[in-house]
Protein backbone atom coordinates (compact mmCIF):
# COMPACT_ATOMS: atom_id res chain seq x y z
CA UNK A 1 0.00 0.00 0.00
CA UNK A 2 2.71 2.41 1.01
CA UNK A 3 5.67 3.46 -1.04
CA UNK A 4 6.49 6.08 1.13
CA UNK A 5 9.38 6.19 4.29
CA UNK A 6 7.74 6.63 7.02
CA UNK A 7 9.60 8.04 10.52
CA UNK A 8 11.41 4.54 11.95
CA UNK A 9 11.16 5.03 15.81
CA UNK A 10 10.02 7.31 18.25
CA UNK A 11 12.25 10.46 17.12
CA UNK A 12 13.85 12.69 19.39
CA UNK A 13 12.60 15.14 22.15
CA UNK A 14 13.50 18.10 19.58
CA UNK A 15 12.19 16.56 16.67
CA UNK A 16 8.66 15.75 18.05
CA UNK A 17 8.61 19.14 19.74
CA UNK A 18 9.00 20.33 15.77
CA UNK A 19 6.38 18.26 14.72
CA UNK A 20 3.88 19.56 17.27
CA UNK A 21 4.06 22.80 16.84
CA UNK A 22 4.08 22.31 12.91
CA UNK A 23 1.07 20.37 13.45
CA UNK A 24 -0.85 23.32 15.66
CA UNK A 25 0.80 25.95 13.13
CA UNK A 26 -0.74 24.08 10.04
CA UNK A 27 -4.39 24.00 12.16
CA UNK A 28 -4.11 27.49 13.53
CA UNK A 29 -3.67 29.06 9.59
CA UNK A 30 -6.27 26.68 8.02
CA UNK A 31 -9.52 28.03 9.43
CA UNK A 32 -10.06 31.68 8.27
CA UNK A 33 -11.66 33.12 11.64
CA UNK A 34 -7.74 33.07 12.56
CA UNK A 35 -7.11 35.62 9.94
CA UNK A 36 -10.64 37.67 10.56
CA UNK A 37 -9.60 37.66 14.16
CA UNK A 38 -6.03 39.21 13.51
CA UNK A 39 -7.39 41.56 10.96
CA UNK A 40 -10.11 42.89 13.78
CA UNK A 41 -7.75 43.46 16.36
CA UNK A 42 -5.86 45.58 14.42
CA UNK A 43 -8.66 47.92 12.98
CA UNK A 44 -9.63 47.87 16.25
CA UNK A 45 -6.36 48.83 18.32
CA UNK A 46 -5.42 51.38 15.44
CA UNK A 47 -8.83 52.78 14.38
CA UNK A 48 -10.27 53.74 17.94
CA UNK A 49 -6.84 54.56 18.78
CA UNK A 50 -7.02 57.38 16.32
CA UNK A 51 -9.98 58.18 16.64
CA UNK A 52 -9.17 59.51 20.38
CA UNK A 53 -6.42 61.09 19.30
CA UNK A 54 -8.59 63.08 16.88
CA UNK A 55 -11.04 63.92 19.46
CA UNK A 56 -8.03 64.79 21.83
CA UNK A 57 -6.98 67.40 19.31
CA UNK A 58 -10.31 68.48 19.09
CA UNK A 59 -10.49 69.16 22.38
CA UNK A 60 -7.21 70.54 22.68
CA UNK A 61 -8.26 74.18 22.59
CA UNK A 62 -10.83 74.32 25.46
CA UNK A 63 -8.81 72.27 27.88
CA UNK A 64 -7.68 74.17 30.67
CA UNK A 65 -3.70 74.51 31.69
CA UNK A 66 -4.52 71.55 34.26
CA UNK A 67 -6.08 69.61 31.65
CA UNK A 68 -3.58 69.93 29.42
CA UNK A 69 -0.84 69.22 32.12
CA UNK A 70 -2.71 65.88 33.37
CA UNK A 71 -3.01 64.97 29.60
CA UNK A 72 -1.30 62.02 28.64
CA UNK A 73 -0.52 61.56 25.26
CA UNK A 74 1.08 58.19 25.55
CA UNK A 75 -2.09 56.22 27.35
CA UNK A 76 -4.71 57.91 24.97
CA UNK A 77 -3.78 56.01 21.48
CA UNK A 78 -3.86 53.02 23.71
CA UNK A 79 -7.82 52.91 24.35
CA UNK A 80 -8.65 50.41 21.49
CA UNK A 81 -6.63 47.90 23.11
CA UNK A 82 -9.51 47.65 25.55
CA UNK A 83 -11.42 46.04 22.94
CA UNK A 84 -8.01 44.28 21.12
CA UNK A 85 -7.13 42.63 23.85
CA UNK A 86 -10.33 40.45 24.37
CA UNK A 87 -9.81 39.64 20.18
CA UNK A 88 -6.33 38.29 21.51
CA UNK A 89 -8.10 36.12 24.22
CA UNK A 90 -10.67 35.15 21.54
CA UNK A 91 -7.90 33.97 19.55
CA UNK A 92 -6.13 31.69 21.98
CA UNK A 93 -9.47 30.27 23.42
CA UNK A 94 -10.56 29.53 19.69
CA UNK A 95 -7.18 27.71 19.28
CA UNK A 96 -8.35 24.79 21.54
CA UNK A 97 -12.46 25.20 22.12
CA UNK A 98 -13.03 24.38 18.29
CA UNK A 99 -11.23 21.10 18.93
CA UNK A 100 -13.77 20.15 22.09
CA UNK A 101 -16.51 21.35 20.23
CA UNK A 102 -15.98 19.51 16.41
CA UNK A 103 -14.58 16.50 18.38
CA UNK A 104 -11.53 17.14 16.86
CA UNK A 105 -9.56 16.62 20.38
CA UNK A 106 -10.10 13.20 20.51
CA UNK A 107 -8.40 12.38 17.14
CA UNK A 108 -5.70 15.20 18.03
CA UNK A 109 -5.22 12.80 21.41
CA UNK A 110 -5.37 9.68 19.42
CA UNK A 111 -2.32 10.91 17.54
CA UNK A 112 -0.45 12.43 20.30
CA UNK A 113 -1.03 11.12 23.52
CA UNK A 114 1.37 13.67 25.30
CA UNK A 115 -1.24 15.86 25.99
CA UNK A 116 0.58 18.68 27.91
CA UNK A 117 3.18 18.47 24.79
CA UNK A 118 0.19 19.23 22.23
CA UNK A 119 -0.76 22.64 25.03
CA UNK A 120 2.51 23.37 24.62
CA UNK A 121 3.23 23.49 21.18
CA UNK A 122 -0.69 25.20 21.05
CA UNK A 123 0.97 28.12 23.75
CA UNK A 124 4.13 28.27 20.93
CA UNK A 125 2.16 28.87 18.26
CA UNK A 126 -0.48 31.41 19.83
CA UNK A 127 3.16 32.97 20.93
CA UNK A 128 4.42 32.77 17.43
CA UNK A 129 1.42 34.49 16.09
CA UNK A 130 0.72 37.10 19.35
CA UNK A 131 3.66 38.04 19.91
CA UNK A 132 5.08 39.92 15.61
CA UNK A 133 1.16 40.68 14.95
CA UNK A 134 0.81 42.08 18.39
CA UNK A 135 4.04 44.28 18.17
CA UNK A 136 3.25 45.74 14.57
CA UNK A 137 -0.42 46.65 15.91
CA UNK A 138 1.28 48.22 18.91
CA UNK A 139 3.66 49.83 17.42
CA UNK A 140 1.10 50.92 14.03
CA UNK A 141 -1.49 52.01 17.12
CA UNK A 142 2.11 54.41 18.63
CA UNK A 143 2.57 55.98 15.42
CA UNK A 144 -0.42 56.85 14.09
CA UNK A 145 -2.11 57.78 17.73
CA UNK A 146 1.34 60.35 17.82
CA UNK A 147 1.10 61.73 14.26
CA UNK A 148 -2.46 62.62 14.97
CA UNK A 149 -1.52 64.08 18.14
CA UNK A 150 1.13 66.11 16.72
CA UNK A 151 -0.89 68.38 14.85
CA UNK A 152 -1.16 70.15 18.48
CA UNK A 153 2.30 69.51 18.80
CA UNK A 154 1.93 67.31 21.96
CA UNK A 155 2.75 63.67 20.24
CA UNK A 156 5.35 61.81 21.28
CA UNK A 157 8.73 60.31 19.17
CA UNK A 158 9.90 57.35 19.67
CA UNK A 159 12.51 58.07 21.23
CA UNK A 160 10.44 59.76 24.24
CA UNK A 161 10.66 58.17 27.82
CA UNK A 162 8.17 55.81 27.85
CA UNK A 163 7.73 54.99 24.40
CA UNK A 164 9.09 52.15 23.70
CA UNK A 165 7.89 50.97 26.88
CA UNK A 166 5.17 51.26 25.91
CA UNK A 167 4.73 49.34 23.10
CA UNK A 168 6.53 46.03 24.50
CA UNK A 169 4.39 46.21 27.50
CA UNK A 170 0.74 46.62 25.27
CA UNK A 171 2.57 43.41 23.26
CA UNK A 172 3.15 41.50 26.57
CA UNK A 173 -0.15 42.14 27.75
CA UNK A 174 -1.93 40.83 24.52
CA UNK A 175 0.70 37.84 24.27
CA UNK A 176 -0.84 37.49 28.34
CA UNK A 177 -4.15 37.85 27.44
CA UNK A 178 -4.21 35.10 24.65
CA UNK A 179 -2.47 32.53 26.78
CA UNK A 180 -5.03 33.38 29.61
CA UNK A 181 -7.62 32.69 27.12
CA UNK A 182 -5.69 29.52 25.40
CA UNK A 183 -6.15 28.14 29.71
CA UNK A 184 -9.27 29.15 29.73
CA UNK A 185 -10.48 27.58 26.75
CA UNK A 186 -9.17 24.01 28.13
CA UNK A 187 -10.58 24.62 31.33
CA UNK A 188 -14.08 25.31 29.74
CA UNK A 189 -14.10 23.60 27.30
CA UNK A 190 -16.56 25.64 25.70
CA UNK A 191 -16.14 29.23 23.82
CA UNK A 192 -19.18 31.24 25.10
CA UNK A 193 -17.96 29.90 28.96
CA UNK A 194 -14.12 30.81 28.48
CA UNK A 195 -14.87 34.00 26.63
CA UNK A 196 -17.33 35.26 29.84
CA UNK A 197 -14.69 34.54 32.29
CA UNK A 198 -12.25 36.12 30.19
CA UNK A 199 -14.96 39.27 29.92
CA UNK A 200 -14.75 38.40 33.97
CA UNK A 201 -11.33 39.21 34.48
CA UNK A 202 -10.56 41.88 32.08
CA UNK A 203 -13.60 43.99 32.61
CA UNK A 204 -16.21 42.94 35.19
CA UNK A 205 -13.46 42.33 37.77
CA UNK A 206 -11.85 46.23 37.98
CA UNK A 207 -15.29 47.71 38.11
CA UNK A 208 -16.03 45.20 41.39
CA UNK A 209 -13.22 45.48 43.39
CA UNK A 210 -13.36 49.07 44.30
CA UNK A 211 -12.67 50.37 47.78
CA UNK A 212 -10.08 52.32 49.69
CA UNK A 213 -9.19 49.38 52.09
CA UNK A 214 -5.87 48.60 51.68
CA UNK A 215 -6.50 44.70 50.67
CA UNK A 216 -8.84 45.65 48.49
CA UNK A 217 -6.32 48.45 46.59
CA UNK A 218 -3.95 45.40 46.61
CA UNK A 219 -6.44 43.09 44.71
CA UNK A 220 -7.20 46.16 42.61
CA UNK A 221 -3.32 46.59 41.73
CA UNK A 222 -3.22 42.68 41.14
CA UNK A 223 -5.47 42.83 38.04
CA UNK A 224 -4.27 42.90 34.77
CA UNK A 225 -6.04 45.12 33.31
CA UNK A 226 -4.45 47.90 36.05
CA UNK A 227 -1.13 47.06 35.38
CA UNK A 228 -0.84 47.16 31.58
CA UNK A 229 -2.76 50.86 31.88
CA UNK A 230 -0.71 52.17 34.14
CA UNK A 231 2.45 50.73 32.03
CA UNK A 232 1.75 52.49 29.10
CA UNK A 233 0.96 56.10 30.58
CA UNK A 234 3.32 59.01 30.66
CA UNK A 235 2.56 59.92 34.32
CA UNK A 236 3.15 57.07 36.60
CA UNK A 237 0.79 56.59 39.64
CA UNK A 238 3.17 57.05 43.03
CA UNK A 239 3.11 54.04 45.33
CA UNK A 240 1.67 51.60 42.57
CA UNK A 241 4.14 49.12 41.63
CA UNK A 242 7.39 49.38 39.96
CA UNK A 243 7.59 48.67 36.48
CA UNK A 244 8.97 45.15 36.53
CA UNK A 245 6.59 44.10 39.41
CA UNK A 246 4.20 45.23 36.49
CA UNK A 247 5.56 42.71 34.24
CA UNK A 248 5.37 40.09 37.17
CA UNK A 249 1.84 40.78 37.06
CA UNK A 250 0.67 40.23 33.99
CA UNK A 251 2.75 37.17 33.76
CA UNK A 252 1.23 35.80 36.47
CA UNK A 253 -2.05 35.15 35.13
CA UNK A 254 -0.81 32.90 32.01
CA UNK A 255 1.50 31.31 33.49
CA UNK A 256 -1.07 30.00 36.28
CA UNK A 257 -3.88 29.30 33.87
CA UNK A 258 -1.34 27.38 31.96
CA UNK A 259 -0.37 25.72 34.45
CA UNK A 260 -3.74 24.52 35.62
CA UNK A 261 -4.42 23.54 31.83
CA UNK A 262 -1.67 21.21 31.75
CA UNK A 263 -2.89 19.74 35.14
CA UNK A 264 -6.62 18.83 33.72
CA UNK A 265 -6.02 18.40 30.35
CA UNK A 266 -3.38 15.33 31.45
CA UNK A 267 -5.85 13.61 33.89
CA UNK A 268 -9.41 14.84 32.00
CA UNK A 269 -11.00 11.82 29.80
CA UNK A 270 -11.10 13.30 26.94
CA UNK B 1 -2.83 -7.11 18.13
CA UNK B 2 -5.06 -5.40 20.74
CA UNK B 3 -5.25 -7.19 24.22
CA UNK B 4 -7.99 -5.93 26.70
CA UNK B 5 -7.69 -7.24 29.91
CA UNK B 6 -10.62 -7.11 32.32
CA UNK B 7 -11.16 -3.76 31.85
CA UNK B 8 -13.92 -1.80 33.37
CA UNK B 9 -14.55 1.84 33.13
CA UNK B 10 -17.05 3.52 35.51
CA UNK B 11 -18.63 7.08 34.75
CA UNK B 12 -20.82 8.33 38.22
CA UNK B 13 -23.02 4.79 38.96
CA UNK B 14 -23.21 3.68 35.54
CA UNK B 15 -20.95 1.07 34.37
CA UNK B 16 -20.26 1.01 31.01
CA UNK B 17 -17.37 -1.51 30.09
CA UNK B 18 -17.69 -4.67 33.16
CA UNK B 19 -14.54 -6.41 33.26
CA UNK B 20 -14.13 -7.32 29.71
CA UNK B 21 -11.54 -9.26 28.76
CA UNK B 22 -10.80 -10.03 25.00
CA UNK B 23 -7.93 -10.24 22.11
CA UNK B 24 -8.51 -8.80 18.27
CA UNK B 25 -5.94 -10.62 16.51
CA UNK B 26 -4.06 -9.74 13.33
CA UNK B 27 -4.75 -10.97 9.76
CA UNK B 28 -8.15 -10.85 10.18
CA UNK B 29 -11.29 -8.61 10.22
CA UNK B 30 -12.91 -8.60 13.95
CA UNK B 31 -16.30 -6.92 14.12
CA UNK B 32 -17.32 -5.26 17.63
CA UNK B 33 -21.19 -5.87 17.68
CA UNK B 34 -23.89 -4.62 20.43
CA UNK B 35 -27.12 -2.83 20.69
CA UNK B 36 -26.23 0.87 20.82
CA UNK B 37 -25.37 1.97 24.66
CA UNK B 38 -23.43 -1.54 24.75
CA UNK B 39 -20.23 0.11 25.83
CA UNK B 40 -18.44 -0.29 21.90
CA UNK B 41 -17.18 3.47 21.81
CA UNK B 42 -16.18 3.27 25.45
CA UNK B 43 -14.05 0.45 24.92
CA UNK B 44 -12.21 1.50 21.58
CA UNK B 45 -11.95 5.26 23.40
CA UNK B 46 -10.20 3.34 26.04
CA UNK B 47 -8.27 0.82 23.56
CA UNK B 48 -6.72 4.59 22.89
CA UNK B 49 -6.46 6.24 25.83
CA UNK B 50 -8.67 8.75 25.72
CA UNK B 51 -10.43 7.83 28.57
CA UNK B 52 -9.11 6.02 31.79
CA UNK B 53 -10.07 3.08 32.80
CA UNK B 54 -11.30 2.31 36.02
CA UNK B 55 -9.68 -0.86 36.35
CA UNK B 56 -7.66 -3.47 33.80
CA UNK B 57 -6.22 -2.60 30.71
CA UNK B 58 -6.01 -2.43 26.91
CA UNK B 59 -2.58 -2.31 25.26
CA UNK B 60 -1.05 -2.24 21.65
CA UNK B 61 1.29 -4.97 20.66
CA UNK B 62 2.10 -5.29 24.02
CA UNK B 63 2.12 -1.55 25.01
CA UNK B 64 -0.62 0.72 26.95
CA UNK B 65 -1.87 3.63 23.61
CA UNK B 66 -1.04 6.28 26.05
CA UNK B 67 2.77 5.09 25.35
CA UNK B 68 3.08 5.28 21.88
CA UNK B 69 5.09 8.62 20.44
CA UNK B 70 3.95 8.38 17.67
CA UNK B 71 0.84 6.43 17.51
CA UNK B 72 -0.25 6.84 13.78
CA UNK B 73 2.50 4.68 12.72
CA UNK B 74 0.85 1.82 15.13
CA UNK B 75 -2.33 2.47 14.95
CA UNK B 76 -4.75 4.12 12.98
CA UNK B 77 -8.70 5.36 14.30
CA UNK B 78 -11.79 6.77 12.59
CA UNK B 79 -13.81 7.33 15.76
CA UNK B 80 -15.72 10.14 14.89
CA UNK B 81 -16.61 11.31 10.90
CA UNK B 82 -18.22 14.26 12.01
CA UNK B 83 -14.74 15.57 14.35
CA UNK B 84 -13.71 17.85 11.82
CA UNK B 85 -14.18 21.73 11.81
CA UNK B 86 -16.19 22.74 9.26
CA UNK B 87 -13.97 25.64 8.14
CA UNK B 88 -10.50 23.24 7.37
CA UNK B 89 -10.35 21.90 3.99
CA UNK B 90 -9.72 18.01 3.98
CA UNK B 91 -5.70 18.66 3.22
CA UNK B 92 -5.08 20.80 6.25
CA UNK B 93 -6.99 18.55 8.35
CA UNK B 94 -4.32 15.23 7.34
CA UNK B 95 -1.24 17.97 6.76
CA UNK B 96 -2.24 18.95 10.38
CA UNK B 97 -2.37 15.35 11.43
CA UNK B 98 0.62 14.01 9.67
CA UNK B 99 3.08 16.60 10.98
CA UNK B 100 2.48 15.64 14.50
CA UNK B 101 3.22 12.45 14.09
CA UNK B 102 6.80 12.89 11.74
CA UNK B 103 5.12 11.54 8.44
CA UNK B 104 6.02 13.67 5.49
CA UNK B 105 3.40 15.54 4.17
CA UNK B 106 3.49 14.01 0.23
CA UNK B 107 1.65 10.80 2.18
CA UNK B 108 -1.02 12.55 2.90
CA UNK B 109 -2.04 12.66 -1.59
CA UNK B 110 -1.56 9.35 -1.38
CA UNK B 111 -4.25 8.53 0.97
CA UNK B 112 -6.88 10.65 -0.29
CA UNK B 113 -6.03 9.43 -3.39
CA UNK B 114 -7.09 5.64 -1.85
CA UNK B 115 -10.04 6.77 -0.07
CA UNK B 116 -11.03 9.12 -3.27
CA UNK B 117 -11.35 12.30 -2.16
CA UNK B 118 -8.31 13.41 -4.31
CA UNK B 119 -11.06 16.08 -6.31
CA UNK B 120 -12.14 17.77 -3.00
CA UNK B 121 -8.72 18.08 -1.17
CA UNK B 122 -8.72 21.66 -1.18
CA UNK B 123 -12.59 21.93 -0.10
CA UNK B 124 -13.93 23.06 2.83
CA UNK B 125 -15.07 19.40 5.25
CA UNK B 126 -18.39 21.67 5.71
CA UNK B 127 -19.82 20.99 2.75
CA UNK B 128 -18.82 17.22 2.52
CA UNK B 129 -22.11 14.57 2.92
CA UNK B 130 -21.47 11.95 6.19
CA UNK B 131 -19.73 9.67 3.28
CA UNK B 132 -17.28 11.71 2.46
CA UNK B 133 -16.32 12.62 6.15
CA UNK B 134 -16.40 8.40 6.60
CA UNK B 135 -13.74 8.51 3.74
CA UNK B 136 -11.49 11.27 4.92
CA UNK B 137 -11.51 9.74 8.14
CA UNK B 138 -10.54 6.73 6.87
CA UNK B 139 -7.81 8.28 5.14
CA UNK B 140 -6.56 10.01 8.25
CA UNK B 141 -6.38 6.67 10.07
CA UNK B 142 -3.87 5.40 7.22
CA UNK B 143 -1.86 8.49 7.37
CA UNK B 144 0.70 6.50 9.30
CA UNK B 145 0.39 2.71 7.83
CA UNK B 146 -0.35 0.87 10.96
CA UNK B 147 -0.50 -2.42 11.52
CA UNK B 148 -3.91 -2.21 13.86
CA UNK B 149 -6.72 -0.29 12.62
CA UNK B 150 -10.31 0.70 14.54
CA UNK B 151 -13.17 1.82 12.76
CA UNK B 152 -16.14 3.11 14.89
CA UNK B 153 -19.37 3.16 12.87
CA UNK B 154 -17.64 3.32 9.34
CA UNK B 155 -20.44 2.47 7.32
CA UNK B 156 -22.94 5.14 8.65
CA UNK B 157 -23.45 7.38 5.61
CA UNK B 158 -22.22 5.44 3.14
CA UNK B 159 -23.93 5.07 -0.07
CA UNK B 160 -24.25 1.55 -1.44
CA UNK B 161 -21.01 1.88 -3.19
CA UNK B 162 -19.11 3.32 -0.53
CA UNK B 163 -20.07 0.37 1.45
CA UNK B 164 -19.11 -2.13 -0.51
CA UNK B 165 -16.09 -0.42 -1.40
CA UNK B 166 -15.39 -0.10 2.58
CA UNK B 167 -15.97 -3.65 2.75
CA UNK B 168 -13.40 -4.88 0.77
CA UNK B 169 -10.58 -2.17 1.47
CA UNK B 170 -11.59 -3.92 4.71
CA UNK B 171 -10.22 -7.15 3.94
CA UNK B 172 -8.01 -5.89 1.86
CA UNK B 173 -6.49 -4.82 4.95
CA UNK B 174 -6.98 -8.30 7.18
CA UNK B 175 -5.59 -9.87 4.17
CA UNK B 176 -1.98 -7.90 4.06
CA UNK B 177 -1.67 -9.38 8.21
CA UNK B 178 -3.18 -6.17 9.63
CA UNK B 179 -5.31 -6.67 12.48
CA UNK B 180 -8.62 -4.77 11.90
CA UNK B 181 -11.88 -3.69 14.64
CA UNK B 182 -14.60 -2.73 12.99
CA UNK B 183 -17.56 -1.64 15.02
CA UNK B 184 -21.13 -1.19 14.36
CA UNK B 185 -24.60 -2.02 15.90
CA UNK B 186 -26.00 -3.41 12.12
CA UNK B 187 -25.57 -7.42 12.70
CA UNK B 188 -26.13 -7.62 8.71
CA UNK B 189 -23.25 -4.98 8.16
CA UNK B 190 -20.78 -7.40 9.38
CA UNK B 191 -22.25 -10.42 7.96
CA UNK B 192 -20.54 -9.65 4.93
CA UNK B 193 -17.17 -8.03 5.89
CA UNK B 194 -15.88 -9.99 9.43
CA UNK B 195 -14.13 -12.88 9.99
CA UNK B 196 -14.27 -13.09 14.12
CA UNK B 197 -17.10 -11.50 15.62
CA UNK B 198 -16.71 -9.61 19.68
CA UNK B 199 -20.06 -9.33 20.71
CA UNK B 200 -21.31 -7.00 24.08
CA UNK B 201 -24.20 -5.77 25.72
CA UNK B 202 -24.74 -3.74 28.92
CA UNK B 203 -20.52 -3.31 29.13
CA UNK B 204 -20.18 -7.52 29.37
CA UNK B 205 -18.51 -9.93 26.29
CA UNK B 206 -21.46 -12.06 25.12
CA UNK B 207 -19.57 -13.60 22.41
CA UNK B 208 -16.43 -13.99 21.15
CA UNK B 209 -16.20 -16.90 18.41
CA UNK B 210 -16.10 -16.84 14.29
CA UNK B 211 -19.06 -15.37 12.12
CA UNK B 212 -19.86 -19.21 10.93
CA UNK B 213 -19.53 -20.28 14.62
CA UNK B 214 -21.57 -17.36 15.74
CA UNK B 215 -24.35 -18.28 13.68
CA UNK B 216 -24.73 -21.85 14.21
CA UNK B 217 -24.61 -21.20 18.07
CA UNK B 218 -27.00 -18.66 18.10
CA UNK B 219 -29.35 -20.12 15.70
CA UNK B 220 -32.13 -22.83 15.23
CA UNK B 221 -31.75 -23.80 11.33
CA UNK B 222 -34.98 -24.96 10.79
CA UNK B 223 -37.24 -25.59 8.13
CA UNK B 224 -40.46 -24.00 6.99
CA UNK B 225 -43.14 -26.44 6.27
CA UNK B 226 -46.06 -25.63 3.82
CA UNK B 227 -49.32 -27.75 4.60
CA UNK B 228 -52.93 -27.32 4.77
CA UNK B 229 -53.22 -29.54 7.80
CA UNK B 230 -50.72 -27.84 9.55
CA UNK B 231 -52.40 -28.87 12.90
CA UNK B 232 -52.15 -32.69 12.24
CA UNK B 233 -48.74 -32.53 11.27
CA UNK B 234 -47.83 -30.85 13.82
CA UNK B 235 -48.76 -32.81 16.26
CA UNK B 236 -46.73 -36.09 14.73
CA UNK B 237 -43.85 -34.10 14.11
CA UNK B 238 -43.46 -33.01 17.47
CA UNK B 239 -44.08 -37.27 18.18
CA UNK B 240 -41.36 -37.67 16.25
CA UNK B 241 -39.24 -35.41 18.48
CA UNK B 242 -39.16 -31.97 16.49
CA UNK B 243 -39.83 -28.91 17.99
CA UNK B 244 -42.19 -27.32 15.91
CA UNK B 245 -43.46 -22.99 15.93
CA UNK B 246 -45.77 -21.64 14.09
CA UNK B 247 -44.58 -19.33 11.41
CA UNK B 248 -48.22 -18.00 10.51
CA UNK B 249 -49.24 -17.97 6.85
CA UNK B 250 -50.04 -21.55 7.06
CA UNK B 251 -46.34 -22.57 7.53
CA UNK B 252 -45.07 -24.77 10.29
CA UNK B 253 -40.96 -23.92 11.78
CA UNK B 254 -39.07 -27.19 12.04
CA UNK B 255 -36.17 -27.71 14.36
CA UNK B 256 -34.79 -31.09 15.41
CA UNK B 257 -35.74 -33.09 11.69
CA UNK B 258 -34.12 -32.78 8.51
CA UNK B 259 -35.81 -31.75 5.62
CA UNK B 260 -35.84 -35.35 4.02
CA UNK B 261 -37.07 -37.02 7.14
CA UNK B 262 -40.15 -34.29 6.94
CA UNK B 263 -40.65 -34.70 3.60
CA UNK B 264 -41.01 -38.68 4.03
CA UNK B 265 -42.61 -38.02 7.46
CA UNK B 266 -45.44 -36.22 5.14
CA UNK B 267 -45.33 -39.47 2.90
CA UNK B 268 -46.12 -41.80 5.26
CA UNK B 269 -48.99 -40.50 6.70
CA UNK B 270 -50.37 -39.11 3.44
CA UNK B 271 -50.01 -35.28 4.80
CA UNK B 272 -49.99 -32.61 1.40
CA UNK B 273 -46.72 -30.52 1.46
CA UNK B 274 -46.69 -27.26 -0.84
CA UNK B 275 -43.48 -26.32 0.14
CA UNK B 276 -40.54 -27.78 2.18
CA UNK B 277 -37.45 -25.08 2.86
CA UNK B 278 -34.40 -25.58 4.73
CA UNK B 279 -33.64 -22.13 6.26
CA UNK B 280 -30.23 -20.85 8.08
CA UNK B 281 -31.02 -17.98 10.37
CA UNK B 282 -29.04 -14.75 9.35
CA UNK B 283 -26.41 -13.51 11.60
CA UNK B 284 -29.05 -10.70 12.60
CA UNK B 285 -31.58 -13.47 14.00
CA UNK B 286 -28.44 -15.21 15.57
CA UNK B 287 -27.48 -12.15 17.14
CA UNK B 288 -31.15 -11.35 18.47
CA UNK B 289 -30.89 -14.73 19.52
CA UNK B 290 -27.93 -14.62 21.85
CA UNK B 291 -28.18 -11.14 23.26
CA UNK B 292 -31.78 -12.15 23.91
CA UNK B 293 -30.63 -14.91 25.96
CA UNK B 294 -27.86 -12.42 28.09
CA UNK B 295 -30.43 -10.25 28.46
CA UNK B 296 -32.90 -12.88 29.92
CA UNK B 297 -30.04 -14.13 32.57
CA UNK B 298 -29.73 -10.43 33.36
CA UNK B 299 -33.33 -10.66 34.58
CA UNK B 300 -34.27 -13.63 36.03
CA UNK B 301 -31.01 -15.47 37.58
CA UNK B 302 -33.13 -18.90 37.37
CA UNK B 303 -33.11 -19.70 33.79
CA UNK B 304 -36.57 -20.15 32.22
CA UNK B 305 -37.36 -22.69 30.42
CA UNK B 306 -38.00 -22.46 26.33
Amino acid sequence: MTTIDLPAGEGTRAGRARDLIGSEWTKLWSVRSTYWVLLCAAVTAIGIGAVVADADVGDWPRMSPAQRAAFDPLSDPYIGFMIAQLIFGTLGVLSITGEYSSGLIRTTFAAVPARRAVLAAKAAVVTAVTVPVGAAIAAATFATGQAVLSRRHVGLSIGDPGALRSIGAATFYLLAVALVGLGLGVLLRHAAAAIGALVTLLFLAPQLIHGTARWVVDIADALPGDAIRRLVSLHAQHGALSVPQEFVVISVYPVVLIGAAMLVIHRRDA
Amino acid sequence: MIRISNLTKRYGGTTAVDGLTVEVLPGRVTGFLGPNGAGKSTTLRLILGLDTPTSGSATIDGRPFRGLRRPLLRVGALLDAGAVPAGRSADRHLTALARSNGIPVRRVADVLDEVGLTAVARKRVGGFSLGMRQRLGIAAALLGDPDVLIFDEPVNGLDPEGIHWVRSFFRRLAGEGRTVLVSSHLMSEMEHTADQLIVIGRGRLIADMSVTEFVERGARRHVAVRTPDGGAFARLLTGEGASVADGGDGVLEVAGLTAARIGDLALAHRIAVHELTPRNATLEEAFMEITADSVDHHAEPEETTR
